[in-house]
């Protein structure tokens, strides 16, 4: 006994050493430096004779010496990479290369930093070209292959595509690219110099989703919700200014450095210096006309800012109590969870739709969720959008009332663990989800994020995390997941957001990109395991493994629940990798139970198993004391996801007891 | 003579149009007509002013626009609310159409005691269109048990927002800015108001009659303007409420005599 317990242990030891080392433990590291572009055998440096005629013929520019339209080729090719780079690696890597793209959190290993010494600097450009093209899956060394997420980039962008992402790449490769740290003289002044330098950073940095002329219109807006900011309204969300005032130029500091959370804004203090960071600010205030109406002068505008309030209970009773009478709750939902009677039709100034925020997610504060950025945003209110300010309707002591109040809604960050440790209890399981027996054994927070893999891809998932709660009584094993969903959707219909050529690009556009709510289809659930565990088995690939290791998935959808005309609520289905087909299995076969119920924001769906199927090239077994991989998928109907369009999990596990 | 000018603003600015409203950055060029963009107003004496007075109407079959859908709050509010986009009276006179003076630079003194009122009542705002000056207060008011917020913008940018969560609750807000104001409520979307702000004194709202008095303007040539919300549907929102096209707009220019009278009328079709 002792025996085995200590090998579990190795092995659970070795498990985690593997995953601290993430991506950046893959064998990409080259003994010798990369040093590219010295020596790039990038094809793109040296266009062929017949590409720099046809650009010479297409230009019309008659005049131009070889050399120079070659050069100019090789621009051309290099900003079709950064596009390239940031429509299709930014979700993950960053819109820097730092490895945190919107989509970084989700998943285990975590996306590498492109920037970091030991990563581009030093491998090898036909190393690089190779990982892209044929992706990072059963890569020979590291962490278990299975965990990597870098998937093959060929079958979409082509050779071409990928050395002009490479070329887009190469100042990465240059050790010292990262700028972080530098710079710190404060504010600069509105002078032309100051503009054109923030011109530049612009160009470089800001374009792509903000667009060329600040109309929030780069090549990536569409692909992205929440969309970037149109500049040219002048209308900003997190200020120091009353509602309908302009910010000032440290609110916008404020913003750029720390990124607009739960969107794809990030925190530009690790990519731009302090000083480019002022720069941009005074090109981009050259977008919107206010900015040089001496009356809209923000600095006459600033609300005063006082001190907290302690959060005693009496603080957060009376806090409680102006969230009841401020009607709060008819956007943000009785429980904060963004789901009150108004969210289903709020559209911001651009006749965008817009959801309100969840307030129990801290993660997902647009403006920071420190006490004073959350007093300012019930004082300002968020320009743009429908939510108003409260500076007429509440002292200012109501407000540090109701800051405490709405901080204290916000549940713990989430945490790094990845075991699901089931509560051994006696009798049968509990089917409802309410049942208070599920509260007693310990939850596991799993984040989610888009499916990255195969089109259509998804980068704005609803779905960011579910918890998990596991019981066992030695004959059946039951898991518990709750997660957030303003809407209860239970509609049949299936589509995959196949109208109005969302899908031509290699990520899918939410329906949003063209100012319209998508079509509520129904909310489902899945949980992943592989089919085969146990010692010696390698196992899948955390998204719906690959024809050598099928994984075993446990659907649950919302529609059938409500209707059982339309089949069964919980189906077991075999796949083997997301290019192949979902294979349901038999009747005879379908021996999950279990129930969903949605209350207030909150879905809790139950899925109950024996242990053992008698079906093992089927089902997944559940030997005690094993460790088995889980994974999930997670469908929110009213933001248009159905099909391969979702939110999902790298693995996790369950690690089962020892029987007694 | 009279000279009828037919200009109704079409420009090319690729937005969405406001729930049943006019495109609203199309109303930033509507703002250099409402003489609110780099120039001030004098207030003068005017001993020898002329008035401008007249009549707006509809021209073609009489029409009443269907009922707006209401979707929240129904025990107070109804499951319709009358349109009031286009009220015309049994013999064609329309209500709601502001009439202006252009560019005027200077004139009568501003009434600044004259006080401008918006109330949120059985989720509506009343009244439906209304014009100020710039300068001045606004004062909303909540009639109704329940939040509202009164979101406003501006030539098609947001200029306040506030929640009003309470029965009986004014809010009263210097307005600081000149042009045509949208005014929608987040919480209850089938309500909508327009006003304008402008830094004179000559804009008049037609009433029942679909008549307008503009008076002591100093003798001149002018170019008098109407401005109406328009009735035509171009399209439905997601609640199948009518979107319309832009505010029809229209010129007239004349010339005020010395302590004269000078009749404008209009013609919506």
């Amino acid at each position: 006994m002792f025996e085995k317990r200590k090998a579990q242990g190795m092995a659970l030891i070795l498990i985690s050493a593997l995953l601290l080392i993430g991506w950046g433990g893959l064998d990409w590291a080259a003994s010798e430096m990369g040093g590219w572009p010295e020596g790039s055998i990038n094809p793109l440096h040296h266009p062929s004779q017949e590409a720099v005629q046809e650009l010479i013929q297409r230009t019309g520019l008659k005049e131009i010496n070889l050399d120079r339209a070659r050069e100019l080729l090789v621009e051309r090719y290099r900003e079709e990479g950064q596009v390239l780079y940031q429509l299709n690696c930014r979700p993950c890597h960053g819109v820097g290369g730092k490895g945190d793209g919107p989509m970084s959190q989700a998943f285990r290993p975590g996306p590498v930093d492109l920037t970091a010494p030991e990563t581009l600097a030093r491998i090898k450009e036909p190393t690089v070209f190779e990982r892209l093209a044929g992706g990072a899956m059963g890569a020979s060394t590291g962490v278990s292959p299975s965990d990597a997420v870098l998937h093959v980039w060929e079958k979409e962008l082509g050779k071409e595509g990928i050395w002009k992402v490479l070329l887009a790449l190469e100042e990465l490769a240059h050790p010292g690219a990262s700028k972080e740290g530098q710079g710190g003289e404060g504010k600069v002044p509105a002078t032309r110099e100051a503009r054109a330098a923030g011109k530049d950073v612009y160009a470089k940095r800001c374009r792509f989703c903000h667009g060329p002329e600040g109309k929030g219109d780069g090549p990536v807006a569409d692909y992205l919700n929440p969309r970037p900011r149109d500049f040219t309204r002048g209308l900003f969300k997190f200020r120091t200014t009353g509602s309908g005032e302009l910010p000032t130029d440290e609110d916008l500091f404020q913003t750029i450095s720390q990124g607009v959370s739960g969107t794809s804004m990030p925190a530009w203090k690790g990519l731009l210096t302090e000083r480019e960071r002022w720069e941009v600010i005074q090109y981009l205030k050259s977008f919107a006309l206010a900015f040089s109406d001496p009356d809209s002068d923000p600095y006459q505008a600033v609300v005063p800012m006082s001190h907290p309030i302690p959060s005693t209970p009496d603080s957060l009773a009376k806090g409680k109590e102006i969230f009841q009478m401020m009607e709060c709750w008819q956007c943000h939902g009785k429980g904060g969870k963004g789901n009150g009677a108004n969210a289903a039709t709020l559209k911001d100034e651009w006749e965008f739709p817009i959801l309100p925020a969840n307030l129990t997610k801290g993660w997902q504060y647009k403006g920071g969720h420190n006490a004073q950025e959350i007093y300012l945003r019930f004082t300002t209110g968020l320009n743009g959008t429908p939510m108003p300010s409260y500076a007429d309707s509440l002292t200012v002591e109501e407000r540090w009332h109701l800051v405490n109040y709405v901080t204290s809604l916000i549940r713990p960050e989430r945490g790094e663990e990845r075991v699901l440790r089931p509560k051994r209890v006696e009798g049968s399981l509990p089917l409802d989800p309410n049942d208070p027996r599920w509260q007693q054994a310990p939850a596991l927070n799993i984040p989610l994020g888009g499916q990255a893999f195969v089109r259509p891809r998804w980068q704005n998932p609803s779905v960011d995390q579910v918890e998990m709660r596991a019981l066992d009584n030695g004959q059946e094993i039951g898991f518990r997941l709750e997660w957030d969903d303003r809407f209860k959707d239970v509609l049949p219909a299936e589509g995959e957001g196949k109208e109005d050529g969302l899908l031509d690009g290699t990520y899918a556009r939410p329906l949003a990109s063209k100012g319209k709510k998508p079509k509520a289809l129904h909310d489902a659930v899945a949980l992943q395991f592989p089919v085969m565990v146990g010692r010696g088995k390698e196992r899948p690939p955390f998204f719906r493994g690959d024809p050598r290791r099928p994984v075993n998935l446990w659907i649950w959808r919302a529609d059938r629940q409500e209707d059982l005309q339309r089949g069964l609520s919980i189906e077991e289905v075999n796949q083997a990798g997301p290019d192949s087909p979902l294979s349901p299995q038999p009747p005879a076969s379908q021996s999950v139970r279990g129930k969903g119920v949605w209350e207030d924001g909150t879905w809790k769906v139950v899925l109950l198993r024996s242990h053992k199927t008698g079906e093992s090239d089927l089902d997944v077994q559940f030997e005690p004391g094993g460790t088995i991989p889980l994974a999930l998928n997670v469908w929110d109907g009213s933001n248009g996801e159905a099909g391969l369009m979702m939110s999902i999990s790298s693995w996790a596990e369950i690690k089962l007891g020892i029987r007694d | 003579m009279l000279n009828f000018q037919f200009s109704i603003f079409n420009f090319q600015f690729s937005i969405l149009a406001k729930r049943g409203c006019m495109g609203l950055l199309a109303t930033l060029a509507l703002a250099v007509g409402l003489g609110g963009i780099g120039q001030a107003y004098d207030e003068v004496e005017v001993p020898d002013g002329g008035t401008i007075t007249g009549q707006v109407k509809y021209v073609g079959p009489a029409q009443t626009l269907a009922p707006l859908k209401v979707t929240k709050d129904p025990d107070l509010c109804g499951k319709e609310a009358p349109s009031e986009t286009l009220l015309i009276s049994a013999n064609g006179e329309v209500r709601y159409a502001v009439v202006f003076l252009e560019g005027i630079s200077q004139g009568k003194k501003i009434d600044r005691t004259k006080e401008t009122w918006l109330t949120q009542e059985k989720c509506h705002f009343g009244p439906h269109v209304f014009t100020m000056v710039k300068g001045t207060d606004l004062s909303v008011k909540n009639a109704d048990p329940f939040l509202h917020n009164a979101n406003m913008a501006v030539n098609g940018i947001q200029m306040f927002n506030f929640g009003q969560p309470k029965k009986d609750q004014v809010i009263i807000k210097r307005v600081r800015k000149t042009g045509l104001v949208e005014v929608t409520c987040d919480s209850h979307p089938h309500m909508e108001g327009h006003f304008m702000v402008f830094d004179h004194p000559y804009h008049a709202v037609t009433g029942p009659e679909g008549t307008f008095t503009l008076d002591q303007i100093p003798p001149g040539k002018y170019t008098v303007k109407l401005w109406h919300e328009s009735w035509k549907v171009k399209g439905q929102d997601e609640d199948g409420r009518p979107i319309y096209e832009q505010s029809v707009v229209l010129n007239q220019e004349i010339e005020v005599p010395t302590k004269g009278m000078v009749r404008v009328n209009f013609e919506l079709k």
